[in-house]
């Protein structure tokens, strides 16, 4: 098992309540010999049986990973245990549908979960589709699972999507400080669209979204350096 | 008075429905699974109606203050559907995992025919595998001879008869329910099934102890503010205020509450409402001031 997966696995089970450790143990017991069944159980039961509480400080091997846990639940983190335990021992050809499976058949809670492992799984290019159609949510849970204290857009979206997804972020009125990677991504095209943004927002009679202004400094920061 | 109406169908009912309800008093729902006037032709718009239980229409409920539970199952008319019966077998362990999931219904008869009884007997046995409550729907032609054939097929399974709601209950069927230890059910409506004089008799009659009240409204000639209409008239014919409060909001949180999926602890603090919130792109506002409340009874702010 790879010191991350083990990390996570081992976090999970010390923030569980005590009641539900047990049945927490056998279903990653499960995902972590391949057992789907063990997965889709995880998925849909974790909320009730885990709760929502905040995980609190990540022990150091998940904080010096890919994954940002600062806003994880405990149903999170062990949804992602068991998604991120699951695929280190599945097949090649059933991951994709397998996290598409746990995607479009899952609730709110369960999509976010699955966006939250994406810079855990391994194979990037593999998830870019399920990633760009998260994108076209309007739920913010969903929406902020992807865009915020996420990498994985900064790292691997084409900047046709990253720019559709900051403009998402700044329309739906989150907070684009908090996504992951961006200053990094602040190109033309994207100056160009927040340009357009401010115009019609102006155009309208409303007000612009702090995001635009702190987007355009970056910019200037940039070139600066 | 809070009141919980927990048999009633707000994927076919609007916004305005909502606002009457919670104006009324309702802050508590749960939606059964039921078929959708137009058979079904595939096992997807099944699963896409699991969904929309858990995902839209719950969302939907809390833009107006109101808690929305659902129970999932395989409802007797399409149970009688080989083409789709086995494919919602297959799916409901799932989806009967999921958060807001409450028990399993409704099921039961509806021409009380085999392979109704068959998917009856199946899914009683589903809850036992999912520790849940189960919601069965009563016929509405035969309901006597129907009930009774469903009180033997509960007696049968060997689970615990306080663990079924026997639902769309009237004057022929509510004692042997009692008796059988189930509770029983009644469906207000308009014109058919029980109206709320009728109702509150009954109340008198057999005493509060697990009656429940519920409107089934759907999308048919239905009215989603019978619970509280059943309040007045149970207020109007001397009933006291214990046994309005017990029958229409204790005891159906004392039913669904054996899931063990609900804190009971939680359900006295109202829903707070966001009306700016969205989901999957959809607002429940078409273009008016999202309405802000926070759950402390204070006056909702547009």
């Amino acid at each position: 098992m790879e010191p991350l997966v083990r990390a996570l696995v081992t976090w999970a089970l010390e923030v569980c309540p005590a009641q539900s450790g047990a049945w927490l143990a056998a279903r990653l017991e499960g995902t972590g010999s391949g057992q789907v069944a063990d997965l889709f159980q995880l998925f849909s039961a974790a909320g009730r049986r885990l709760g929502s509480d905040s995980v609190g400080p990540a022990p150091a091997a998940v904080a010096q990973s890919a994954l940002i846990t600062a806003q994880w639940t405990r149903e999170d983190l062990a949804r992602v245990s068991g998604l991120v335990e699951w695929m280190e021992s599945a097949e090649p050809q059933v991951r994709s549908a397998t996290l598409e499976d746990l995607y479009f058949r899952g609730s709110g809670a369960e999509k976010r979960a699955v966006l939250l492992a994406l810079p855990a799984l391994g194979e990037p290019e593999r998830w870019l589709s399920l990633a760009v159609e998260a994108c076209r949510t309007n739920s913010l849970d969903v929406l902020r699972a992807i865009a915020c204290d996420n990498v994985y857009p900064a790292l691997h979206f084409p900047e046709l999507h990253m720019n559709q997804m900051l403009l998402k972020v700044l329309f739906l009125g989150l907070n684009v400080e908090h996504v992951a990677g961006v200053a990094g991504r602040i190109t033309p095209q994207l100056l160009i669209d927040l340009q357009q943004f401010r115009a019609e927002r102006e155009a309208a009679g409303r007000g612009v979204p702090a995001g635009v202004d702190w987007l355009t400094n970056k910019a200037k920061e940039n070139e600066t350096v | 008075m809070k009141l919980f109406d927990p048999h009633i169908h707000m994927t076919s009912r609007t916004t305005d429905d909502y606002e009457a309800m919670y104006q009324a008093g309702i802050r508590a729902i749960v939606e059964p699974a039921f078929w959708l006037g137009e058979p079904r032709t595939h096992i997807g718009t099944f699963e896409d109606y699991f969904l929309s239980l858990i995902g839209w229409e719950r969302f939907r409920a809390s833009q107006f203050g109101i808690k929305h539970l659902c129970t999932m199952g395989l409802n007797p008319k399409e149970a009688n559907n080989p083409r789709l019966a086995e494919g919602v077998m297959e799916l409901l362990p799932r989806y009967l995992e999921k958060d807001g999931v409450v028990a399993v219904g409704e099921i039961g008869y509806d021409d009380v025919t085999a392979t109704e009884e068959k998917y009856l007997i199946a899914q009683i046995e589903l809850a036992r595998a999912h520790a849940l409550p189960v919601l069965i729907h009563t016929p509405h032609r035969n309901k006597k001879a129907g009930t009774e054939r469903t009180l033997a097929v509960i007696k049968e399974s060997a689970l615990d008869p306080g663990l079924f709601i026997i639902d769309h209950n009237n004057e022929e069927t509510i004692a042997g329910t009692l008796d059988a230890g189930c509770w029983a059910g009644h469906s207000i409506y308009p014109g058919t099934k029980m109206d709320e004089g009728r109702m509150v008799a009954l109340i008198q009659k057999y005493g509060q102890e697990k009656i429940i009240v519920n409107s089934a409204a759907d999308w048919g000639k239905s009215d989603p503010l019978k619970v509280p209409k059943t309040t007045a008239k149970m207020r109007e014919m001397g009933l006291s205020e214990d046994v309005i409060k017990t029958v229409c909001w204790d005891n159906p949180w004392e039913f669904f509450a054996q899931s063990g999926r609900i804190d009971i602890t939680s359900i006295e603090q109202d829903l707070p409402i966001d009306q700016t919130q969205l989901h999957a792109d959809n607002s429940v506002l078409r273009g008016q001031s999202p309405m802000v409340q926070d759950g402390s009874g204070a006056p909702a702010q547009p």
